[in-house]
């Protein structure tokens, strides 16, 4: 059931394609399946599309984790404390609405197309981190951060007060609070948080890697591959950036069913 | 062993008005004396429990315990909420064990007086429940069974059964009645209730507005008490009457 719309699409694709009969313009389905199917070969003269995908996941995790150890920590904090909640939240409101395309100039000037390779030469070795640009992973780090941050901020504010004043009454102080009550109680806010923060990161990891400076990811790649107006290439390289997304997306909402806790407080 | 000595606590309304909750307070609770706090809503009591309980603090005057000044929060202190404040992730067995982790008792212990304490409130069955599975009553049950659990010295109870139904809220009144007869404990009862305020204490504390002791009346009566005899009546109609005097 589920099936029928996508395979839908994917005919009248076809039909379309047979009828214009312009690769350039819109790929055949087979020629977009070969792509596909054929993951470690080179495409155009760039690497291959495994390659280029395993780049972009690592952009993509590596932003998203330094976006949620500091977008967590504050959260919880501005949440929990009023004083910080005052003290950043007009610098968040902001921010926020800044999308974080419009950073991508700001951060070129400022770090060029400089990455970790030039902080650790030894590093060049490895195709996977010689790869990793301090621009791109700020992109994906300003996308993932605010959802991450407002969610945690949200889930920990709505915790009932009653259930705090209970757990100090019972002897929780700061850090048994914090481990055994706040944590686990805004667990379900942290984690979709989290769940729509990566989906942002994702989303701007396309602009990221069509930064200056950018020479892989599937970003770059469809890009590249626009050049040679290699619509087969771009078609391929969107699935794959769609369906990484999906999986991802599908990852968190399991671990939301599985760990989180059941019920509610009032 | 419980003294609140010319207590007063005002609050800032969003005006910056002060408005006084509790004005010049006296009270003395004796060791394992049981004492119900009543009175309309707003009068103060909720927030005399508040500062005994170290959440709030007085703007003026001291609360001792066993002679020394509360300050701040402690489990000799324990607090049952009229609202259900199980922790939703834990099970039964560890949100009554919650307070005796934070004590870093060890394992043993800590089991083994998670089971007394919820055998004591019938519920040893239900160990490894979540919240979410139990009925309101059960879920009360374990939040008196949690705070027993951190044998405080004074247990707290902010209208624990005002949220249950009448034929539930009878039976856990008779079994606190039970538990407070054989544990020996020292309870401090709120309630807007005037019968369950004289079904349970040994004292009835009559508050009125503005956070102010309008009588201490001894309920003399055997328990279990009987709602529907004389001296029941009596007791209910001259709470009452103070009450409406106000």
């Amino acid at each position: 059931m589920r099936l029928i719309l996508p395979l839908l699409l994917a005919c009248a694709w076809e039909i379309v394609a047979l009828y214009l009969n312009k690769p350039m313009i819109l790929p055949r389905l087979e020629s977009v399946v070969k792509v596909l199917l054929h993951p470690t070969e080179k495409v155009l003269i760039t690497g291959s599309l495994a390659m280029h995908m395993c780049i972009s996941v690592v952009r993509v995790l590596l932003g998203f984790f330094l976006a949620a150890s500091v977008a967590i920590p504050l959260g919880i904090w501005m949440g929990h404390c009023r004083l910080a909640d005052k003290l950043f939240d007009s610098l968040i409101e902001l921010l926020r609405p800044i999308p974080p395309l419009a950073w991508i100039p700001l951060i070129l000037a400022w770090f060029g197309i400089k990455g970790i390779v030039d902080w650790a030469p030894q590093l060049s070795e490895s195709i996977l981190l010689s790869n990793i640009q301090y621009g791109t992973v700020v992109i994906i780090m300003i996308g993932a951060f605010f959802p991450v941050l407002l969610n945690t901020a949200q889930g920990v504010r709505s915790i009932p007060d009653e259930y705090i004043e209970s757990a100090r009454t019972l002897g929780a102080r700061r850090f048994s609070l914090l481990y055994k009550v706040l944590i686990p109680a805004s667990a379900p806010a942290i984690l979709t948080g989290l769940r729509i923060g990566m989906g942002i990161g994702w989303m701007c990891l396309v602009a990221a890697e069509m930064m200056p400076g950018s020479s892989s990811g599937l970003g770059y790649l469809i890009w590249y591959a626009y050049e040679f107006l290699r619509t087969d290439v771009i078609v391929a390289g969107m699935i794959i950036i769609g369906f990484i997304g999906f999986l991802v997306d599908r990852g968190f909402r399991w671990l939301e069913n599985r760990i989180i806790w059941r019920g509610r407080m009032s | 062993m419980l003294e609140i000595i010319n207590v007063s606590k005002t609050f800032q309304n969003a005006n910056g008005e002060r408005i006084p909750a509790v004005s010049s307070l006296d009270l003395t609770v004796a060791r394992n004396e049981f004492v119900c706090v009543v009175g309309m809503s707003g009068c103060g009591k909720t927030t005399t429990l508040r500062l005994v309980a170290g959440l709030d603090k007085p703007t003026e005057g001291r609360i001792l315990v066993d002679g020394r000044k509360v300050n701040g929060p402690t489990p000799e202190r324990c607090v049952v909420f009229q609202k259900y404040t199980l922790f939703p992730w834990r099970t039964v067995r560890d949100n009554v064990a919650f307070g005796l982790e934070i004590r870093r008792m060890n394992r043993q212990d800590r089991m083994a007086r998670v089971r007394k304490y919820l055998e004591l409130v019938g519920l040893g069955d239900y160990e490894m429940s979540y919240p979410f599975e139990l009925s309101g009553g059960m879920q009360q049950r374990v939040a008196v069974a949690r705070a027993l659990a951190a044998e405080p010295k004074i247990l707290l109870m902010d209208e624990p059964f005002g949220a249950l139904d009448s034929r539930t809220r009878e039976i856990l009144q008779n079994e606190l009645i039970g538990i407070w007869c054989n544990e020996r404990k020292t309870i401090l009862f709120v309630t807007h209730s005037i019968s369950e305020a004289i079904t349970l204490a040994d004292r009835v504390v009559v508050m009125t507005r503005p956070g102010r002791i309008r009588r201490l009346i001894d309920i003399d009566l055997p328990r279990p008490r009987d709602k529907n005899c004389e001296r029941f009546r009596k007791y209910n109609a001259q709470v009452r009457d103070l009450l409406n005097e106000s």
